[in-house]
């Protein structure tokens, strides 16, 4: 193969990988009715899911460890209050991390934005 | 893919690389130093993965100390610092002696290695004191990440000062370690996208690039690793015309297209574009050809195997080419969006993950660790406790991945859907089985592993030579 081909084609690959990246960063994942923008409150949210490493047990989306169960769908299956408790209180498994509640109202909002953009995981 | 040279030379011989008999090989100390510290991070990285494991069993096993929360990060970042070290010593050991240039700096190497190992350090202590802030298999906190680009510039730049600006002379291995190494730093920028708000606020968004990168990400390593099996099968058979042939740049080009664009399989349960999905869906299937090559080059595989069956490096790579085969099956089956929406967020997962980073990645670079010790002490290591090592090893992986594989079907199987969480402690009960397995496999692992990799070691830091058998 010849070194211009070969140019040619990562060429060609690197510029279809720069629009199609583009097209994912914007239309391919832009806000809507069933993707709303998070709030700050569960922006908190996040921050402290990452703080706490929740993902080191728990799925969100499939990003995360299997000990737990996913949470993706959490909340509208087992509800906002029933998520704050196990936060709180931990379980056998889950340590208890001392969480204030502030910091479980704000995981428990974030969890509910992921869960409103679930469509999939309720079809 | 990857085994598929002519031999041509004589048994006899075969410890040694043929363009090394007649002269000494001194590659760069960085490169070595890098194996040594992968080596090092792989071990310590397995022996985390045993004890996550067995919490699995016993919930309450050094819950104070390690608990699973700080053993998982502690076990994936290891295996993958491993993986990193492993593909960046033996870029520096080979590239320069591939464009037949010397390394473009020694010191830079150096420098590299050292702003790993002590930006690793602090990783390691962070995650023992409890202190997270990232995401998924990046989980330290962010400010760690400065070092960590700082570091992979200098590689770049001393990768790419040393093999030149005329890539298109040069074979396959060395546009792949040059793909390999650029891919890895935009993934890795990617994977920071979350700290601005257009992505922090937008959860399809964060999700969608989270999984982009991490995707990406392992065909950025996988560039790295292939290319170094690619380099070890021209200097074993010492055939070099297939690292320039147009089939081998065909297959380059088809793993670099998945490197892009085939991440998205990840994300079919996530609500983003369809075109997202199918494109991704396309691209995995390509993956067929690949996977056709192999069989396709399996007969000439396993008359080579008869040929250089004592060389180990060789034997290593034969192994990687039979879990390449058997991971890219298994990715091929669960890229079928019908069967993705069952395995996805299960342990069939895990398996596909587990295997190739064990069974293609672990394997490909310890051929390369055992290549670089015979090319440095011109000395064979082939030994009754290499077969040991090898065989349990291989045996251990092949139940592991089987354990995990039982886990996901009972998960799939059990839940009425499988991201309900009402049946997650019946789950857990009755996969015990499987978990089980999976924990005593990964012990014999641990053991097999060492036992390949500890005479690596000391021969690397003692300067000692392995009996021979």
């Amino acid at each position: 193969m010849s070194s211009n081909y070969k140019f040619l084609i990562l060429l060609t690959l690197l510029i279809t990988f720069l629009v199609y990246t583009a097209s994912v960063y914007t239309k391919g994942t832009a806000l809507s009715e069933s993707n709303p923008r998070l709030d700050t409150a569960a922006i908190q949210g996040k921050v402290l899911w990452q703080k706490y490493n929740c993902s080191s047990c728990h799925q969100v989306y499939g990003l995360g460890g299997f000990i737990g169960p996913d949470l993706t769908t959490t909340i509208s299956q087992k509800g906002d209050a029933y998520a704050r408790a196990i936060m709180l209180s931990g379980t056998k498994r889950m340590p208890h991390y001392g969480m204030t509640e502030q910091e479980a109202d704000a995981i428990t909002k974030f969890l509910s934005y992921v869960d409103s953009t679930a469509v999939h995981y309720k079809r | 893919m990857l085994i598929q040279q002519p031999s041509t030379i004589s048994a006899s011989k075969a410890t040694l690389p043929p363009n090394n008999q007649s002269k000494a090989f001194s590659p760069s100390k960085a490169g070595t130093l890098f194996l040594v510290s992968g080596i090092i991070s792989l071990l310590a990285g397995m022996l985390y993965g045993v004890l996550g494991s067995v919490q699995y069993l016993l919930p309450d096993f050094l819950a104070e100390t390690i608990p699973f929360y700080k053993a998982r990060p502690l076990h994936v970042s290891l295996v993958i610092a491993w993986i990193f070290q492993g593909a960046a010593g033996s870029i520096y050991s080979y590239a320069p002696a591939s464009v037949k240039r010397p390394l473009f700096s020694e010191t830079l190497a150096r420098v590299h290695w050292i702003l790993f190992v002590v930006t690793g350090l602090g990783i390691i202590a962070s995650y023992t004191f409890g202190h997270f802030g990232g995401r998924e298999y990046l989980e330290y906190p962010v400010w760690f990440a400065i070092p960590i680009i700082l570091s992979w510039c200098l590689i770049i730049v001393n990768y790419f000062k040393t093999v030149g600006g005329s890539l298109s002379k040069y074979p396959v291995y060395i546009w792949m370690w040059g793909t390999g190494i650029i891919a890895f730093l935009v993934t890795y920028f990617e994977a920071y996208l979350w700290l601005f708000n257009s992505v922090q606020s937008n959860t399809v968004r964060d999700i969608t690039i989270q999984w982009k990168a991490n995707g990406a990400m392992v065909g950025a390593w996988n560039q790295m690793v292939y290319g170094t099996a690619f380099y070890l099968m021209e200097r074993i058979s010492g055939n070099k015309k297939a690292s320039y042939s147009r089939i081998t740049f065909f297959f380059y080009f088809l793993g670099l297209t998945n490197l892009l664009f085939n991440w998205g399989h990840h994300t079919y349960i996530v609500p983003s574009a369809p075109w997202i999905k199918n494109i991704a869906y396309i691209i995995s299937m390509t993956e067929l050809l690949i996977l056709g090559n192999i069989i396709w080059n399996w007969r000439k595989t396993l008359t080579d195997a008869q040929r250089h069956y004592h060389v180990v490096p060789y034997r290593l790579l034969l192994a990687s080419d039979f879990w390449i085969f058997v991971n890219l099956a298994l990715a091929i089956l669960i890229s079928i969006p019908a069967v993705n929406f069952y395995t996805h967020g299960t342990h069939i997962t895990v398996a596909h993950a587990m295997g190739a980073t064990i069974g293609i990645n672990t394997l490909i670079l310890l051929a390369s660790a055992y290549f670089l010790v015979i090319a440095i002490y011109q000395k064979s290591v082939t030994s009754k406790l290499f077969n040991v090592g090898y065989w349990l090893t291989n045996i251990s992986l092949l139940v592991f991945w089987i354990s995990l594989l039982g886990a996901g079907v009972v998960k799939s199987l059990q839940a009425k859907h499988p991201f309900s969480i009402d049946p997650y402690e019946k789950y857990l009960e009755q996969s015990l089985i499987w978990f089980r397995t999976f924990s005593y496999s990964g012990f014999a692992l641990l053991i097999g592993l060492s036992i390949l990799s500890v005479p690596l070691l000391r021969i690397f830091i003692n300067k000692t030579q392995v009996r021979n058998n």
